[in-house]
């Protein structure tokens, strides 16, 4: 449904800040490729290789008449200043990282954030049964794309290599997807990683004290490894130790800090490192992760002081949202405090959460299971990480939905792909045999192309007549989004069809159309 | 045994590591320190990695973004309690290490004309008060804490209830009387009513340095623009997602004499879902432009966070989601926090729960000192 459009006209504004070239050109990368045209990896030229390359399509291992020597400078070439790592495997492989630039219109970001939900070997086996559960049914579609949780991140709190492998033992048996072992104590790093070895998981973490050990598990297994450190000249260190035996399937944990200034140092530590690893700073090249299960760590379960962010809300607020919650419409069946309490730091942790997506993290590890604290999450990841190149828009042309006759009324929409999903998605699921009429309002959503005045009398006029909707129905009349009352009249006199008001949202649609049709 | 220790300290110059098995050793002091000044040269080339000492990727930039009065007291001869500047930033929104935050941005809450379709749970905060503007602005202060407050004269498009701009400006009266915190007088986005509405609106409010929202090329801006630079308030160029654009339109604001101290930019926010990323996107690059030197986009930039509403995300029943008690007002707070960390200084917001999350975001990031913090317990986390 998607298509891609030439990128929007470039601006005269700001100089040096048109959308970026990217770092290579195809014609670049060609020279480091055989010339042979040979087919075997699926493009008929090396030249369209070298285009999929740059689009991330295919792998520099994909050429198989590269020697050795020349496959080793393609790959130097194209590895991007923050390194792509591997996760996982088969279907379930995971890239992470893979980023080049400070901002998303310069070209693109790349590899959209992926979320491991956290466990520990403490939790009760209902509780990890619980949280298996969440992530293997999670998926929210949007857009036409169905969003999902990646992985489960399993951290040993008993500090006991037993209890840890039985824990990741368990979830092995009950959970096929990509895995994170955390512990800073090595024995329980091994004992865990033993069990799962054929799913490539990623080892949390090496530090200053027990990196070496930890560095050796994670090439005995084969599996990426995590570096934390709250101190960048420390991270820094232990890239250098680590790359220089050799190991490269390295992601960096800087840390997020609670307290005074800890959201602003966080905020700092981050942009500094993502500008750093562009700058070429080798030792900084590497993607970002980081855990907002740290801001549970004041949560006792019943009462709790959320660190970072204190008095959450007024407390009069808090009662009065919690009193609709128990009036009917979400009855909870917590005591009221604990429950008030368990809200409030999923807040926190979603509020914290988006912040870390928005400056550079290219994992996150997360707590929280309320689907409300996770959903605009995973939403401004889609919206982060879509390529601003691809114009979110559907076809504008007119759309049968059900078996629509010459009685069926005919509604007008955006042609911003989600406008289109949601308004197509309400009237199937109510059921209504119609015509949606698409107008091209340059992929804008309804509010917005009223106010950016997008959606235009002419636009509905041309959409009319070209949809050749006047020999489909009988009727003249057409039904705009209520948001679009406004340019009633105009419509009105530009197309002589009669123009009703619609509601303002479509799940409304099935309503009016009881009440006007 | 010279002999051995030159062969010892031959073999050690050429190797980077030393493994010593059943080792006794049996000497006295002199040679053991010999041997040790060997050991220590040996140890020294295995740890030959030097530690890494970060630089911060500092950047000079040459542009400053203009400064923005917000509200006069009665010391600027108005009669608010309180003025606030936005904008001055010299870097990247929270690039601390290039330069502290200067003024922290401002939240004006939202306040309408007359009663507006709000989902229940946002309703419920504005018991009684939604006929009655005036009490609904002090219900704001009051209760809300608003440290500015945004007047939508929605009622004035023809289309809604077509209040005659007299009436409407009866209204803000009763609004400047009621409360005494800046205010932002906003139209009803009718292009016909607006610019009248606005230039009595600046008539009505001389003096009080309010912030007329919008003004666009498609209106007849020029007579707002006027009567703002006459009555010496602010006004809010609103350009839906375009630097180019909005750069033209302040350059021909500029011409029309407003002062660029009076501009504030509006790029559009879509809320979260809703094209938020363009916002980002155009928020991003007219600030960049605006720090390296471009006069014209170098304005501090104002976002109405409570579009973020229209998402059904925000307001809609669904089980699946979980309740929209808290899930409306995150959905408002994280698109307010985007639009905060894309460059945004002044917000116009509805929620009050939303409202406190930003606030006290803006807290732990509005911070003076930036020092390391000694006990970090974030690795803590594994055991919580």
């Amino acid at each position: 449904m998607l298509r891609i459009l030439p990128r929007k006209k470039i601006s005269n504004i700001p100089n040096g800040l048109m959308f970026r070239m990217a770092r290579l050109t195809a014609l670049q990368l060609y020279k480091y490729l055989p010339a042979k045209n040979c087919g075997e990896c699926g493009e008929t030229t090396c030249m369209a290789f070298a285009i999929q390359l740059l689009e991330r399509k295919k792998k520099a291992r994909d050429c198989p008449e590269l020697t050795e020597k020349g496959l080793e400078r393609l790959i130097e070439v194209i590895t991007p200043p923050v390194r792509d790592i591997e996760l996982g495997v088969g279907e379930n492989a995971i890239t992470v990282g893979g980023e080049e630039v400070m901002y998303r219109h310069e070209l693109r970001f790349f590899s959209p954030t992926p979320f491991f939900i956290d466990v520990s070997d403490l939790m009760s086996e209902k509780e990890i049964k619980k949280r298996i559960s969440f992530v293997e049914k999670f998926e929210i579609e949007r857009i036409g794309v169905k969003l999902k949780l990646q992985g489960i991140s399993i951290r040993c709190a008993s500090n006991d290599p037993k209890k840890f492998r039985e824990t990741v033992q368990k979830i092995k048996d009950n959970f096929s997807g990509t895995l994170i072992l955390c512990s800073f104590n090595p024995d329980v790093l091994k004992a865990g990683v033993e069990v799962v070895r054929d799913r490539k998981p990623l080892l949390y973490a090496a530090n200053m004290e027990n990196w070496e050990h930890v560095l050796k598990i994670a090439r005995e297994y084969d599996t990426p490894l995590v570096i934390y450190s709250n101190s960048i000249d420390e991270l820094g260190t232990l890239v250098r130790e680590i790359s220089a035996r050799d190991f490269n399937k390295i992601i960096l944990d800087p840390g997020i800090e609670v307290g005074d200034s800890g959201l602003a140092r966080t905020l700092n530590k981050l942009v500094m490192l993502r500008k750093s690893a562009l700058n070429g700073v080798k030792e900084l090249q590497y993607p970002l992760m980081c855990s907002t299960t740290a801001i549970w760590m004041n949560f006792n379960g019943k009462k709790g002081n959320p660190g970072e962010i204190e008095n959450l809300a007024d407390e009069e607020i808090v009662e009065e949202l919690l009193r609709e919650r128990m009036s009917g419409e979400n009855p909870g069946n917590n005591s009221m405090n604990s429950d008030t309490d368990e809200m409030k730091f999923a807040y926190q942790e979603s509020t914290i959460a988006s912040i870390l997506l928005d400056r550079f993290v290219s994992l996150l590890v997360f707590h929280s299971i309320d689907v409300w604290s996770i959903l605009p999450l995973i939403t401004l990841r889609q919206n982060i990480y879509t390529d601003p190149r691809v114009e979110p828009a559907v076809e504008a042309k007119i759309y049968e939905i059900g078996s629509p006759d010459e009685n069926s009324p005919v509604f007008v929409t955006t042609n911003f792909a989600l406008t289109y999903f949601n308004v197509s998605g309400d009237l199937e699921s109510a059921k209504i045999s119609c015509y949606l009429l698409v107008v091209d309002t340059e992929g804008l959503a309804a509010t917005v192309s009223v106010a950016a005045e997008k959606i235009t009398s002419s636009g509905v006029k041309t959409a009319l007549k070209e949809s050749n909707i006047e020999n489909r129905v009988k009727h003249r009349k057409l039904i705009i989004p209520g948001v679009a009352a406004r340019l009633k009249g105009d419509f009105e006199d530009a197309t002589g069809w009669e123009i009703m008001v619609g509601p303002q949202d479509s799940s409304e649609i099935s309503n009016f159309l009881k009440e006007n049709w | 045994m010279n002999e051995q220790i030159k062969d010892l300290k031959k073999l050690l110059e050429k190797s980077d590591e030393l493994e010593i098995e059943n080792l006794e050793i049996e000497a006295d002091e002199l040679e053991l320190n010999l041997t040790t000044q060997i050991l220590a040269g040996a140890i020294k080339r295995k740890k030959r990695i030097e530690p890494f000492r970060f630089s911060p990727p500092s950047e000079e930039y040459k542009g400053r973004i203009v400064e923005v009065t917000l509200g006069a007291t009665k010391a600027d001869g108005g009669t608010r309690n309180n003025r606030f500047k936005i904008g001055g930033e010299t870097s990247p929104p929270f690039y601390f290490f290039e330069s502290r935050p200067v003024n922290r941005p401002v939240i004006s809450q939202d306040v309408f004309d007359m009663p507006i379709p709000l989902p229940g749970h946002v309703r419920k905060y504005f018991p009684d008060v939604m006929d009655d503007p005036a009490e609904w602005a002090k219900l704001r202060v009051k209760k809300f804490n608003a440290e500015m407050l945004t007047l939508h004269m929605v009622s004035t498009d023809p289309l809604v209830k077509d209040t005659s701009v007299k009436e409407a400006c009866k209204t803000i009266e009763d609004v400047l009387q009621a409360v005494k915190v800046p205010l932002i007088i906003g139209g009803s986005g009718n292009p016909k009513k607006d610019p009248e509405l606005l230039s009595k609106a600046a008539e009505v409010c001389s003096g009080e340095r309010v912030v007329l929202s919008t003004v666009d090329p498609d209106m007849d801006y020029k007579t707002v623009a006027n009567a703002a630079i006459k009555h010496e308030h602010s006004l809010i160029p609103l350009i839906s997602m375009n630097p180019d654009e909005m750069r033209r339109f302040n350059k021909n604001l500029m011409k029309v004499g407003v002062k660029v101290e009076n501009l504030i930019m509006d790029l559009f926010t879509g809320g979260v879902g809703y094209g938020i990323e363009y916002s980002i996107s155009a928020m991003e690059r007219c600030r960049l432009a605006g720090l390296k030197g471009d006069k014209y986009l170098a304005l501090p930039m104002a976002s109405a966070t409570s579009n973020a509403w229209s998402a059904r995300e925000a307001w809609m029943r669904n089980e699946e989601w979980g309740p929209r008690e808290w899930r409306g007002p995150l959905w408002e707070s994280t698109t307010a926090i985007i639009a905060l960390l894309s460059g945004a200084d002044l917000f116009m917001m509805l929620h009050p729960f939303s409202i406190e999350i930003m606030n006290s975001v803006m807290d732990s990031l509005f911070v003076k000192d930036l020092t390391e913090e000694k006990d970090i317990k974030y690795p803590e986390w594994i055991n919580v």
